[in-house]
């Protein structure tokens, strides 16, 4: 088969697979060799659906010995099957970087033979391309999930990034579309992982962030000085709307991961209707709406002090027509106004309208004088969401209005909110900012 | 009252050395008027002759210091198209003198505020070079180096800003990076600049075939959001991106992806919500969930008793089988009973079934049989439901699968059939013990009298096997 057809296939196949990030890592370059890394990562482009275009994310093979019902590369689908070499995927990674179409690779793989197997080919691809070719630019790997220990220790060596999906939030959803998975067996890849990150950045401690170019920092790891493994940390993925799991179920797993294995980002990934579909998946494609509140409420978790258990209300889900902060400060009304020259950063934060960005600003700028409603305009926060919730120096016209019953429908008939619904929730993905 | 004009065309130093001049002489910022360099119909020589003449001397010399913050801010937004931008770095300068050295924090001054947005505006068009740069290869001459080279349209001229960071990431091979506004140029060790290029040379870069392959197979259209698109990837842009060339065949194709997809989606099976067995035999006859039931005779269901112990799953029913509408009563159907016999199973105390039970096949040269066709992926997974429900009803304590396809079905993963025979295998939800051997076609079909020999042997032990496991199961039972 020729390459530019396992291509179509293996980045078909790939694309369900919502991480796209390339951040996270400073290295130098190979003074011999081709690329490094900056820290912010680089999109690309970006496609018609909206989404970055940052690595070359493929699969290795989308031939696999798994039947999970929601995947489009399960055994009992018709899709095309298609495997690359290593050569091959090393190759097209650096002719792909050297145009600067991308930030590196992004390389998972459905499972040949065995899991560690599966793992030694796609370790195979980033070794090639850190000692051969000198490649310093950015590579993410997926660990499978049961990957040995020593596999994941070599994933990590190579790789910037590692994630281990859960695909589904608990047992009980996978058992009824990825019956090969369990969250035990996610639960162990991560931990591992937790710990050799935990343990390279311990012993990289008070040096610089910025990493030396591959070769001489595995040096320092073998020589057991400096430790490198994974320095963008790991990530996960869960696939929402496929079964009947709750918004709040899917933050309360959210919530752990974060707390006890440190990961970086969860990515969440409204079901999409895939070719060569199990037909007993759901028929309609859930809302990218919820997708989007859910990212919403996992910035809130992880930037503006919110916990999980407080973003939902009885029905145990997100609002679709609220972001998640108004539909929590109209639960909490007797939390607001919240006086803007005054309050303390937590309370500002959780004002609707307002970001982490210009919770910052308003604290600097209000060292030398107090801010009006104008000021807050100025700092391009969203008036028409936040007025309700804030006083400031001068009269606020609309403060009243909070004890309003009606409150929440006017917010929620609000064209700003549509707008920012339908096409932003992959930059909000990147910014957070609500 | 008197303004004096002073046009800066070799950029922030000339701004800087002028503007140190004006603020030690105390000229306010409505008495300075800076013009932009580049705006060439602007140029009025009375306003130069203007401007040499007011400060015939030397420059006032004396310190003048200013916060960090705004040194950075200012070699930034000099490279800001507006004309305004010198103007407005000169009165946060004086501001930054007479009002407060804390100025800049002030995020809702008017002043700090157009700053900062300039100031973004120059990093959002570096981040922007540092993504949408596409280089070609240029092609290689005769004893020369591999090298590259790209064109791109910015609005601001950021050039200068840019290309460090090409320097720093491209470092081993020469580069050039062409723009409007100026063009940089790397030799391997030093980075230089010079005149600008208006127009993209015509792109002949081979890899961007499968660059737009991968653009192409990486859009999903299901989803369309082409305003997210364009904030993020402007139009402006466009010229310089070889996979924007597709982007209408994107969109106009992706509504028969959708239903392409739509169509493909693979049906299974719906067993009415019953153990009664011989309902389900019934509802089967009538089961269209995949396309075998149109060049089938008829489905054939499973048979034996409801309180079988033992249920034995074959892959599909043949050409006899076919016709005469029960499992295993063709040619595999002999080698399998008199494997049955030998182990000391009566076939009447077992249900016997398939994993798919509709006869997939080809036409044979002709005279012959139909030929036999392994069912695929989505046909096995059409029907499962059917052998899914048969197992519920019967419960039974043993299951032997023949051949890869039950076993693959039952195990949800592909089997080696090697690996898996003459093991129990009691982790599998469906039956406390499984057991896996050949499929008795397999037998008949067998190159050598050895690996004939080999698989018969496997089927009669593992039948064996199988009613051992039965009885124990019985023995022990309370």
């Amino acid at each position: 088969m020729e390459i530019k057809r396992k291509l179509e296939i293996l980045a078909d196949a790939a694309k369900y697979d919502a991480s796209c990030s390339s951040s996270g890592t400073q290295r130098k370059r190979d003074p011999k060799g081709l690329g490094n890394a900056e820290g912010m990562g680089i999109c690309h482009s970006y496609t018609p659906d909206g989404r970055c275009v940052s690595l070359l994310k493929i699969l290795f093979t989308n031939n696999c010995i798994y039947d999970c019902r929601f995947c489009i590369n399960r055994l009992s689908s018709d899709t095309p099957r298609a495997k690359f070499t290593v050569d091959e995927v090393v190759w097209l990674t650096m002719e792909f970087y050297r145009r600067n179409y991308i930030e590196g690779l992004f390389l998972s793989s459905g499972i040949l033979q065995s899991v560690d197997y599966t793992m030694e080919q796609i370790t195979e691809v980033a070794r090639r391309l850190r000692e051969d070719e000198r490649f310093g630019g950015y590579i993410h790997l997926k660990v499978v999930p049961g990957a040995s220990q020593e596999m994941i220790e070599r994933a990590g060596l190579y790789a910037d990034r590692v994630s281990a999906n859960i695909e589904l939030p608990r047992q009980t959803d996978l058992d009824q579309i990825a019956t090969a998975k369990t969250v035990s067996s996610v639960f162990d890849s991560m931990e591992r992982i937790r710990e050799k990150v935990a343990e390279s950045k311990e012993s990289r401690k008070g040096t610089s962030l910025t990493l030396k170019p591959w070769s001489e920092a595995k040096a320092e790891t073998t020589a057991k000085k400096k430790l490198i493994f994974a320095p963008a940390g790991q990530t996960t993925q869960m696939i929402v709307g496929a079964t009947n799991a709750s918004d709040q179920i899917i933050l309360d797993r959210s919530q752990q991961l974060y707390d006890d294995f440190k990961l970086r980002r969860v990515y969440y990934s409204a079901y999409s209707p895939i070719p060569n579909a199990d037909a007993t998946l759901p028929v309609e494609r859930p809302s990218l709406i919820r997708e989007n509140r859910l990212y919403q409420a996992d910035w809130l978790i992880r930037f503006y002090g919110f916990r999980a258990d407080e973003l939902t209300d009885e029905s145990r889900h997100l609002d679709l027509e609220l972001d998640p902060k108004t539909a929590w400060a109209l639960r909490h009304r007797s939390f607001f106004p919240v006086d803007v020259n005054t309050a303390p950063k937590e309370s500002l934060l959780r004002i609707p309208g307002i970001g982490v960005r210009n919770v910052e600003r308003i604290l600097q700028v209000r060292r030398f004088r107090k801010l009006t409603l104008e000021d807050l305009r100025k700092l391009r926060i969203s008036i028409p969401r936040a007025k309700y919730f804030v006083t400031t120096a001068d009269h606020n016209p609309d403060v009243w209005k909070i004890d309003q019953l009606h409150l929440g429908d006017k917010l929620r008939s609000k064209k700003f909110e549509q707008l920012s619904l339908f096409d932003q929730s992959q930059s909000l993905a990147l910014t957070g900012e609500i | 009252m008197f303004v004096h004009e002073v046009r800066i065309t070799a950029g922030f130093d000339e701004f800087r050395d002028r503007a140190r001049d004006y603020i030690l002489r105390g000229l306010a910022p409505d008495q300075v008027r800076f013009l932009a360099g580049e705006s060439e119909q602007e140029m009025d020589l009375l306003a130069s002759l203007r401007n040499e003449t007011a400060f015939d001397g030397p420059a006032k010399q004396g310190k003048l210091t200013v916060p960090p913050a705004y040194l950075k801010l200012a070699k930034t937004i000099a490279h800001h198209a507006s004309p305004r931008r010198w103007d407005l770095l000169y009165r946060i300068l004086w501001r930054l003198q007479k009002e407060s050295r804390q100025l800049l924090e002030l995020a809702i001054d008017d002043d700090v505020r157009e700053a900062t947005l300039m100031q973004k505006a120059i990093h959002r068009e570096i981040h922007k070079v540092h993504a949408f740069v596409r280089f070609e290869k240029v092609p290689n001459q005769e004893g020369e180096d591999e090298s590259y080279f790209a064109w791109i349209e910015t609005e601001h001229p950021v050039i200068e800003l840019a290309a460090p960071f090409f320097a720093r990431r491209f470092g081993d091979r020469r580069w050039s990076i062409l723009t409007p506004h100026g063009s940089a140029f790397w030799d391997g060790e030093n980075l230089t600049f010079g005149e600008g290029v208006a127009t993209p040379p015509p792109r002949a870069e081979s890899l961007d075939d499968l660059w737009k392959a991968y653009y192409r197979s990486s859009f999903n259209p299901a989803r369309i959001k082409m305003k997210a698109m364009r904030a993020e990837m402007p139009l402006k842009y466009w010229k310089a991106l070889p996979e924007t060339e597709i982007i209408n065949e994107l969109i106009r194709t992706a509504p028969d992806r959708l239903s392409q997809m739509a169509e493909r989606q693979n049906r299974r099976a719906e067993p009415p919500e019953t153990k009664d067995l011989e309902h389900l035999k019934f509802a089967a006859r009538s089961c269209q969930a995949c396309p075998l039931f149109d060049s089938a005779t008829q489905t054939v269901f499973g048979e034996g008793p409801a309180t079988s112990r033992l249920m034995i799953i074959g892959e599909q029913p043949g050409d006899h089988e076919d016709q005469v509408g029960r499992p295993f009563v063709g040619p595999a159907g002999e080698v399998f009973d008199r494997a049955m016999k030998k182990a000391g199973i009566a076939r009447s105390s077992a249900y016997i079934t398939n994993s798919v039970k509709h006869f997939k096949w080809k036409p044979g040269p002709p005279g012959k049989l139909r030929l036999h066709q392994k069912p695929s992926g989505s046909e096995m997974h059409a029907c499962r439901p059917w052998l899914e429900r048969e197992i519920e009803a019967i419960r039974p304590d043993v299951i032997v699968c023949m051949g890869q396809t039950a076993a693959t079905v039952l195990f949800g993963r592909a089997v080696r059939l090697a690996d898996e025979v003459g093991k129990i295998h009691t982790h599998l939800p469906w039956a406390p013990r499984i057991l896996v051997t050949y499929h008795p076609s397999a037998i008949l079909r067998a190159m050598t009298e050895e690996s004939k020999q080999t698989m018969l042997n496997s089927l009669e032990t593992t039948l064996a096997l199988a009613r051992e496991c039965v009885e124990s199961e019985v023995l022990t039972e309370p």
